[in-house]
């Protein structure tokens, strides 16, 4: 049987904090679906467009890499976020006292990531189109 | 030099506010994915079908679709550099760290402002 908390205080910050992991889970879904559904979206509409014409020519390549790009880039959120929150909660209930540890932000690598995307398709559409 | 434990409460406190700036980063994400994934798609789309499909496409609609795709990738990249800066001051906050973002919002408004040159430079040398 455990035994009764007694800081009433920390158990509840702790419910506080399990439920903010939660929500943060829940954002790494909904932004790694849009990042997962457009990188396929993009290549599929790309590649229906391809295989109704007669021209023979290949367009497919610059959305097929821009597509993988951003599909690589949510399937690796996803996965380092779901380890990131399995790693939290075991580290909100161990027994010992809690102690704020620094370390490294996905958000902020997805972000820089999705910069250098964004830059090399503004320069390819650039290049390309003007 | 980070700042030495508070307690619990406060400790887990900095968690929670940790886990708020990263949702707040992800929002930015998804503002600036959406913006930026609508100018690819269009840039893609109407590339593909206009190269695919000759004159099907109205010269007008043509000539203004990679203005409008690259405003948009553009406006959606500035964001995300804004929101990478205002994340990254906030967790130097909570490590107990003094954090000006001042340089660094003037490091990456420098930035934008070469690069909008490079893309000026490069528009008018495809125009000649």
């Amino acid at each position: 049987m455990e035994s009764p908390p007694t800081n009433v205080q920390a158990e509840l910050a702790k419910e506080r904090n399990r439920a903010a992991a939660e929500r943060t889970l829940m954002a790494w879904i909904r932004t790694c679906l849009s990042l997962i559904s457009f990188g396929f979206g993009i290549d599929s509409i790309v590649r229906a467009i391809q295989e109704r014409s007669q021209a023979g020519i290949d367009t497919t390549r610059f959305s097929g890499v821009l597509g993988l790009a951003l599909v690589g880039l949510g399937t690796y959120a996803m996965i380092v976020s779901a380890s990131e929150h399995a790693k939290e909660l075991r580290y909100i209930t161990r027994p010992e006292g809690y102690v704020y540890r620094q370390r490294r932000s996905l958000a902020l690598t997805v972000a820089v990531c999705l910069v250098c995307i964004g830059v090399l398709a503004f320069v390819a559409i650039l290049f390309r189109w003007l | 030099m980070t700042a030495p434990p508070q307690g619990v409460t406060t400790e887990l406190a900095k968690e929670r506010s940790r886990a708020a700036a990263e949702r707040t980063l992800t929002s930015w994400i998804q503002s600036s994915l959406t913006l930026m994934g609508f100018g690819l798609a269009l840039a893609s789309t109407i590339d593909a079908w206009n190269r695919h499909f000759p004159g099907s496409v109205a010269p007008a609609y043509a000539k203004l679709a990679p203005y409008v795709a690259l405003m948009a990738i553009g406006v959606g990249l500035f964001l995300l550099t804004l929101a990478i800066v205002g994340h990254v001051g906030r967790t130097k906050n909570l490590e107990g760290k003094e954090f000006s973002a001042n340089a660094l919002y003037a490091m990456a408004i420098g930035g934008i402002i070469v690069f909008g040159i490079f893309a000026a430079f490069a528009v008018v040398v495809q125009a000649h």
